[in-house]
């Protein structure tokens, strides 16, 4: 009686378990209301204005399947907010991949013509959460990623 | 066990070998066909990299439809003036440091380039019957006054390969204005500065030469210029070297080039406020060392506006730029009434409606190859087609 107890009781537990599995691996993130999120709640010094799709794209190494919004500073900073829900973790690790070039493209400039930027560049906040990749550079890297946590829970 | 049954079954394992065979021949047939029609490779943005071999490198990229495309070969450069290795060589980060001189190291990216392409393409198409859209590509000093030892080194692709590869990817609408044998028949002349990875006046002018022959223009000859020297210039490469002690030793000298007649500039800044300068060429003789090729145009502005008195028919030409365009703006002065400059890295707008709105007949694309491979700045620039 008591083995049979705990056998049910366990394949209950198993089943919970494999549930919670289940809604994390099918969690999206919505790319334009976090990014918006983001413009609106963290500091930014430039004034931000929305990026086209194909605008994104050219700005890329690589574009994977993915539903993205971003906004970009006026040119007087090196801001910008990307937010990707990408198709699958591998599209995922491939924004990642193709930001973090951006980044590395984006200090490159900075060094020549804006130094200042420099700093700003290295405390880019850019992380993945399950199949949505997040990019923030902005005036409170500490606020942007409080809040990429908050909105992706 | 019945006869019948035993030779049934002896005659059955006489067939099951070839149908096994034509099963998996079947089976491997279908998967061929499978992956065969499978989703292109995405467009690959690996770096290109040679073998240093000058004679015999083969870089290939692969194209967004899934092809591979072979770039020609890689030929020698065939130089007037031989430069020889002086001092020590050193690399640090992406500097390369030959004694006293520094040289940005270069590797070509085929899908920038593309962009690149792209994004002159749709401006000459967008401008198609109203203006002439000119491409100009140009090469760092690692392409053209590198010591010819170190052609052979992998940290250096080929740059007249580069340049002719990326205007060959523009449509029949560009107009191309190749520099890189031009810049190389003057490779003993100060063209590049030392401490920085601009070219200098002299090389803007050379530039300005051959666009003069795609234009149909007649270029001044340099000796009419008047000129003014500021010196003590340390640029990127000292700076980005830790302030390296023997390029420290031998600051660079920016030289500019008046325009011949009177030429008002008006800078428009990031905030959209407006400067009154008298010349596109500023006086730089108080600034700090890293400061000195402000002479150009007063520096990276998103807008700037020349306009040469001396000329009342009302033609114009834009210059869209990135700080390379600087130096070579002033020598466009003379030829039209107005020169407009737009840096596409901190202007926001449309090239097209400017160009439709203020009666532009010319418009040069003036972009250095490491730029190009900059998928950032191509964003940029493609936001303000």
């Amino acid at each position: 009686m008591m083995k049979r107890m705990m056998a049910a009781l366990l394949a209950v537990f198993a089943m919970f378990t494999l549930a919670a599995c289940g809604s994390a691996q099918t969690k999206t993130v919505d790319a334009q209301a976090l990014a918006d999120a983001l413009v609106q709640g963290v500091k930014f010094d430039g004034a931000m204005t929305a990026m086209s799709a194909d605008e994104l794209r050219f700005s890329l190494a690589e574009m994977p399947e993915c539903t993205a919004a971003a906004y970009k500073s006026d040119g007087t900073t090196k801001e910008i907010v990307v937010v990707a829900q990408c198709a699958d973790s591998a599209a995922a690790a491939t924004m990642k991949t193709s930001l973090e070039t951006y980044l590395a493209e984006q200090k490159d400039e900075a060094a020549k013509y804006q130094p200042q930027e420099l700093q700003r560049l290295e405390g880019a906040v850019l992380q993945t959460v399950g199949t949505c990749v997040v990019l923030c550079v902005s005036a409170d890297s500490d606020a942007a990623a409080a809040l990429i946590r908050e909105n992706t829970k | 066990m019945s006869p019948r049954r035993y030779r049934g079954r002896g005659g059955s394992a006489r067939f099951a070998i070839p149908l096994a065979v034509l099963a998996l021949a079947l089976v491997l047939l279908m998967v061929n066909l499978i992956t065969g029609k499978a989703k292109p490779a995405p467009v690959d943005t690996t770096p290109v990299e040679t073998s240093g071999e000058a004679e015999s490198t083969e870089n290939t990229e692969n194209t967004e439809s899934g092809e591979t495309e072979q770039q020609p070969p890689v030929e020698e450069p065939d130089p007037l003036v031989r430069i020889e290795i002086q001092g020590d060589v050193e690399q640090t980060g992406g500097i390369y440091r030959v004694g006293d001189t520094g040289y940005e190291m270069y590797t070509y990216v085929d899908s920038t380039a593309q962009k690149y392409a792209s994004c002159v393409n749709t401006l000459a198409d967008n401008l198609s019957g109203t203006a002439n859209v000119y491409a100009m590509v140009i090469p760092l000093s690692s392409g053209i006054t590198l010591p010819d030892d170190l052609y052979a080194d992998s940290v250096f692709d080929d740059q007249k390969l580069a340049q002719n590869t990326i205007l060959g990817y523009m449509n029949d609408k560009v107009i191309p204005v190749p520099l890189y044998d031009a810049l190389m028949q003057h490779r003993g002349e100060y063209v590049y500065y030392r401490t920085d990875h601009h070219w200098s006046g002299l090389g803007a002018y050379y530039a300005y030469a051959e666009y003069c022959k795609a234009a149909g223009l007649t270029a001044r000859e340099l000796s009419s210029y008047q000129t003014v020297d500021f010196p003590g210039f340390l640029g990127s490469f000292y700076n980005d070297s830790g302030k390296n002690e023997q390029l420290g030793a031998n600051p660079d000298t920016v030289t500019a080039y008046f325009p011949l007649g009177n030429a008002p500039m008006t800078v428009t800044d990031k905030n959209g406020n407006t400067t009154e300068y008298a010349s596109p060429i500023y006086d730089e003789t108080n600034a700090p060392a890293a400061f000195k090729y402000g002479a150009y145009i007063a520096g990276d502005n998103p807008f700037t506006e020349i306009h040469n008195e001396s000329l009342t028919d009302g033609s114009a030409c834009v210059v869209v730029k990135e700080s390379f365009g600087n130096a070579y703006v002033p020598f466009m002065v003379d030829h039209y009434e107005y020169t407009y400059v737009i840096d596409y890295r901190y202007w926001h707008g449309s090239i097209s409606d400017f160009v439709r709105s203020h009666g532009v007949k010319d418009v040069v694309l003036c972009n250095n190859l490491s730029a190009i491979r900059n998928n950032s700045l191509m964003g940029s620039l493609y936001s303000v087609l």
